[in-house]
């Protein structure tokens, strides 16, 4: 069975994330320590909080170092709201601050005091038979700032106040939800479970 | 396009739910994760848990209770909102399982560490809760733990608009009672630029149709009325039928 590191730093829902992989039929664990999350063979970087405030917890844990060497080793990892805004390259929330650099692109503002909050559907942008079938889903969303980046590592767009950002994206054996898949019912859930098997297959 | 929501909110006494009738009676409902697990069935869009008897209690949030809905598990967003005073408080409390925080008293009694607060869990994760009355058409801040209302200051919230996301706006007296909740509230309110979520009184009415018109109302909340019936959501979204391009579509029958 497969055995997925929900990576606990202190920023996320970390045990509701937990209780998902369960429930959808991974090995799950959840830990703040590099040895053992080492022995995971996907890696989840989850993330409800400021990005400035996570990237310090990253860094006090020494796991910064230890995310960016597992991701060039290959192995796969997905980030999940605030965890995927971590694996870009910088943010502009709170001040500028660097990133882990896993997927090229940075963290912008929404809109002035602009917040997207609640459930939107997504498009798929991308041939990938993993998230091709979950064109037009609806998937819950709670973030005030998007991912600006290369259209090749947008995996699908989400529309908001006529403009649109990207709700999925992808480098490698990296993928990044701006949404919530663990708290997105069962389209959530499906497609968790269907991006695993997609990066364990493809690894 | 970004769907408004229809949110279930479970009041939650001595670790019971319980059904609150004008912030005044509280009449026993059932077990806490016996409801959730109703609601997380029925693909509502969103559980707000309302722990009252925290703060009154001189204790912090409910990590026990937040831990065991996370447990069922449940893949519903959760917010959680009851005790919660502090940095390390609105930690514990996302890290247990919610997404989201509900500061209530905290804005009353030390309303700058509001801010602190939203550094480290940021601003999307908070919501402030507005108990409110509505006296001689003037609106008043209900301090539900001391019983005083004091007049609702607008330029203040207005400071708010970058530390939290949303306003949860309580119609006090309204609470238990169909269709008559304040829509007057939601238009003295337009001014703030910060996202409503309307709960108390709106019942299977017509008014939750009329309450998701106003721009600024992001939710609408019901609490009492889906303790008592099986699906009881799917009757709630068919009252707002009028409603029903702004509103996800029911997915408690898909199958994926």
């Amino acid at each position: 069975m497969t055995k997925i590191g929900i990576i606990d730093y202190g920023v996320g829902n970390v045990n509701s994330l937990n209780k998902s992989f369960k429930s959808i039929g991974f090995k799950s664990f959840k830990s703040s320590d590099k040895s053992v999350l080492k022995s995971s063979e996907v890696l989840v970087l989850p993330g409800v909080g400021s990005f400035p405030y996570a990237m310090d917890r990253l860094q006090q844990l020494k796991l910064d170092n230890f995310i960016i060497n597992e991701s060039k080793k290959n192995k796969p990892i997905i980030g999940i709201c605030l965890g995927m805004q971590l694996l870009t390259d910088s943010s502009e929330e709170n001040g500028d601050h660097p990133g882990l650099g896993i997927i090229p692109g940075k963290i912008i503002e929404l809109g002035n005091s602009d917040f997207h909050i609640g459930w939107n559907d997504i498009d798929i942008c991308k041939e990938l038979n993993f998230i091709k079938k979950f064109n037009k889903y609806e998937f819950f969303f709670n973030h005030g700032y998007v991912y600006r980046g290369h259209v090749k590592n947008i995996l699908s767009k989400t529309t908001y106040k006529s403009n649109y950002f990207a709700s999925a994206i992808i480098q490698k054996n990296t993928v990044g939800f701006q949404f919530h898949p663990e708290k997105s019912q069962k389209a959530g859930l499906q497609i968790l479970k269907s991006t695993i098997n997609f990066l364990l297959k493809s690894k | 396009m970004i769907k408004k929501r229809v949110a279930a909110t479970v009041v939650v006494k001595n670790d019971r739910v319980v059904q609150s009738l004008a912030f005044k009676t509280y009449l026993p409902v059932g077990s806490v994760d016996t409801i959730i697990q109703n609601l997380d069935r029925w693909g509502v869009d969103e559980i707000i848990v309302l722990n009252i008897d925290r703060t009154s209690n001189g204790l912090g949030p409910n990590i026990e209770i937040v831990k065991k809905i996370s447990s069922i598990p449940i893949s519903t967003p959760l917010t959680y909102g009851g005790g919660i005073t502090s940095v390390s408080d609105a930690i514990d409390v996302i890290s247990s399982g919610a997404e989201r925080i509900i500061i209530d008293s905290l804005f009353l009694k030390s309303p700058s560490d509001i801010k602190i607060i939203s550094e480290v869990i940021g601003s999307q994760a908070i919501i402030l809760s507005i108990p409110f009355k509505v006296i001689d058409g003037h609106f008043f801040h209900f301090n539900y733990l001391t019983k005083i209302f004091t007049k609702l200051d607008l330029v203040n919230i207005k400071q708010y608009e970058k530390i939290i996301s949303e306003l949860l706006l309580i119609d006090v007296d309204a609470e238990g009672d169909a269709g008559s909740y304040s829509n007057e509230v939601v238009e003295f309110f337009s001014e703030v630029n910060i996202g409503l979520i309307s709960y108390g009184g709106v019942g299977l009415s017509s008014q939750g149709s009329e309450l998701l018109d106003a721009p600024s109302v992001n939710a609408i909340a019901y609490g009492n009325i889906l303790n008592y019936g099986e699906l009881f959501f799917q009757k709630v979204k068919k009252s707002l039928t009028k409603s029903k391009k702004k509103l996800r579509r029911s997915t408690y029958r898909d199958k994926i």
